[in-house]
């Protein structure tokens, strides 16, 4: 991480010494076709998540758009006839090895229908161990995002977890090996810790000061940044495949099966059946759980900013979109005596998207 | 029906006061007194005269029917007192059974407020001996933690301490490493001169280093347990490098591997094979959507770095 924040402070004045185009906001001077009728601006945004893989791209009429997809496959037997029903049903596929591997959402949604899992490139938001076969789909899922580069050497910043704090995990390879992947595609692929992404892409209003937490599949990344400088950046390797798998255990069913009940309940504050109590009860456990480490983390370490005025928090990320999260959130906060004041706690504008966003925003600031 | 004379009345509106000054000055110096006793013998003895004259000249069926009269009105009196004083009775008797009840239930509602206050008073009395049971529990914990606090600050004292400790020695760790995969190296090179696909000196040289920054955790944040990540993963540059660059490893070898050269060839392999692999992705429309322009939080960024608020 120490070598992001470098990389980060120097990106900030090289603009003070004028190497930055100014013309990005207001008016790009760097703008390209990708095929379609809309021009888009240089610089892309991807956030790298366990459950889903986002990029983003903004044309020069301001608009974001927006392509997710989700990081998962599963494979099936292969013939002729399934593969031309899938391509109608507007499902995607790899031949790999002689078997069909569904990508994305579809490859979710067989799992559920067959109670199988998923094979997941990612685990606890790094490259699986397990899952090193899955790269050259890894590879293929990022081109349907991205695309090729506008330019040569195009900018893309990707984001990386923080370093764990409660796992033993090599953050250096996932990020080499991410690079790596951009790289072979033609981009010049750039880090960026998650819980500063979501800095970058929501306290703009708060001069970029305050609590960023990207509540992920795999991990929950906090960020605490004062004026855009990241002041102490970690990750929680508990996050919401967590939750998945420890409702799976005690209700015992498959955890793609935990994570569609979780995906369909109304209200967090409000469960409705043992099922749902139980996802609330995870929910509680890792917030908490978040939340004291931050608190444990900002009392050990050296060097924090003396905050002037009260800090936002604010969440994003597809762990946080369950409704009611924010509450249960506020509700956790109370029970933990915070060593900062804390003006407001909130959701992100686009949960989803807020990370890559963040990206997008460091991309155009260099492009 | 003749009315009941009222003699006080009469006396009171049809005599005046006189003062017995003004008496003596007329010259008047006794006066006889008639009292209300006196005049109403005198009105007695006047209506029965006049009864008697009357009477003188009744017959004697007038005079029974006069008796007769008399009765009645006597006995209509007498029914309208008795029924009045009946009436009198029964609305006493009402008022009397209706404050009875209301004393009834307001009795009723004594006891209930009683019984009520007792049991609150029993509840307060076992919360105040359960609230005394939690302050000394409290009591013990806080002595408890106290201690165990000044433990914890003892034991963060010794752990900087420890990692300044550590970090020195990794520092030395790092630079006799580096020597030795230098002189390692050059041995190497003096026997096998003609390496065909070698890396030079410099670009080893920039590898280390390299793969140094990269592996290097920051200073304040040092673990004990990345003191192993960290001599592994040089040892298995050293290695990789000493064989000439080639990797060679298998999928399973690649993800356990942190060095430059696992990665590259990992990627490089996934270039390979996807670029031969059957697939309809470019088929498939991916899932898109707008999202609110980045412009304003561009523009706060480049105001903050020129020092702006």
């Amino acid at each position: 991480m120490q070598e992001f924040e470098e990389t980060v402070s120097e990106d900030i004045f090289e603009e003070e010494n004028g190497e930055m185009n100014d013309e990005t906001v207001d008016s790009p001077s760097a703008e390209a076709s990708v095929g379609t009728d809309t021009e888009v601006v240089l610089g892309r945004g991807l956030d790298v998540g366990t459950a889903n893989l986002v990029s983003s791209v903004q044309d020069v009429d301001g608009n974001v758009g927006i392509k997710i997809q989700r990081n998962a496959f599963i494979d099936i037997d292969c013939d002729d006839y399934t593969k031309s029903m899938l391509t109608r049903l507007n499902v995607q596929y790899v031949v790999l090895d002689g078997k069909m591997v569904v990508v994305g959402d579809p490859a979710f949604e067989l799992a559920n229908i067959f109670n199988r899992a998923t094979r997941r490139p990612m685990k606890d938001g790094m490259i699986s161990p397990n899952e090193s076969d899955a790269m050259p789909i890894e590879k293929m899922l990022l081109r349907t995002l991205l695309g090729d580069p506008q330019v040569d050497g195009e900018i893309c910043y990707f984001t990386v977890p923080a370093e764990p704090i409660d796992a033993e995990m090599n953050v250096i390879y996932h990020q080499g090996v991410f690079a790596g992947l951009l790289k072979s595609l033609g981009y010049t692929a750039k880090p960026l810790v998650e819980g500063h992404s979501v800095v970058f892409s929501e306290l703009a209003e708060d001069d970029f000061t305050g609590i960023g937490i990207s509540c992920g599949g795999g991990m929950f990344n906090i960020c605490v940044a004062y004026k855009s400088i990241p002041a102490l950046s970690f990750s929680t390797t508990r996050g919401g495949d967590w939750i998945d798998r420890n409702v799976a255990n005690v209700l015992g069913i498959s955890t793609s099966r935990a994570t569609s009940i979780k995906e369909k309940i109304g209200n967090l504050q409000t469960p409705q059946n043992r099922e749902e109590e139980a996802v609330e009860i995870y929910y509680r456990n890792l917030i908490s759980y978040t939340l004291e480490n931050i608190k444990k983390r900002f009392e050990s370490s050296q060097g924090m900013p003396a905050f002037p005025d009260p800090i936002s928090i604010v969440c994003a990320g597809g762990t946080s979109m369950i409704p009611g999260f924010i509450d249960i959130f506020r509700d956790e906060f109370e029970n933990v005596k915070f060593p900062i004041e804390v003006a407001e706690i909130r959701m992100a504008e686009d949960p989803l998207y807020s990370v890559s966003k963040g990206c997008l925003v460091a991309a155009l600031s260099e492009s | 029906m003749s009315h009941a004379i009222d003699i006080r009345d009469v006396i009171q509106k049809t005599t005046s006061e006189v003062d017995l000054e003004q008496l003596q000055k007329k010259g008047f110096t006794k006066v006889k007194v008639l009292d209300r006793g006196a005049i109403k013998r005198m009105i007695a003895e006047a209506v029965n005269k006049v009864v008697e004259d009357r009477q003188a000249g009744l017959s004697d069926s007038e005079r029974e029917r006069l008796r007769e009269e008399a009765k009645e009105e006597f006995d209509v009196r007498m029914r309208e007192h008795r029924l009045e004083e009946s009436k009198q009775r029964d609305s006493l008797k009402e008022e009397l059974q209706s404050r009875e009840g209301r004393v009834d239930k307001l009795r009723e509602e004594m006891q209930s407020d009683r019984d009520a206050i007792e049991a609150r008073e029993s509840q307060l009395r076992n919360r105040v001996a359960d609230l005394e049971a939690r302050e000394t529990k409290l009591t013990e914990l806080a002595t408890r933690a106290e201690e165990a606090e000044s433990r914890l600050r003892e034991a963060d004292q010794r752990l900087a301490q420890l990692r300044e400790v550590e970090e020195k020695i990794r520092e030395q760790e790092d630079a006799i490493r580096e020597r030795e995969i230098r002189v390692q190296l050059r041995e190497e090179a003096a026997v096998e001169p003609a390496a065909p696909v070698g890396p030079s000196e410099d670009m080893i040289s920039d590898l280390i280093r390299s793969a140094l920054r990269e592996v290097q955790p920051e200073p304040t944040e040092a673990k004990t347990e990345d003191l192993s990540d960290i001599r592994e993963s040089l040892q298995n540059l050293a290695a990789s490098i000493s064989r000439g660059g080639g990797g060679g490893a298998g999928n399973s070898d690649i993800a356990g591997k942190t060095d430059a050269a696992s990665i590259e060839e990992l990627v490089k392999r996934a270039g390979l094979v996807s670029s031969d692999m059957e697939n309809n992705l470019e088929r498939i429309e991916v899932k898109e959507s707008k999202a609110k322009s980045v412009n304003a939080n561009l523009a706060k960024l480049k105001n903050l770095k020129k020092g702006g608020a």
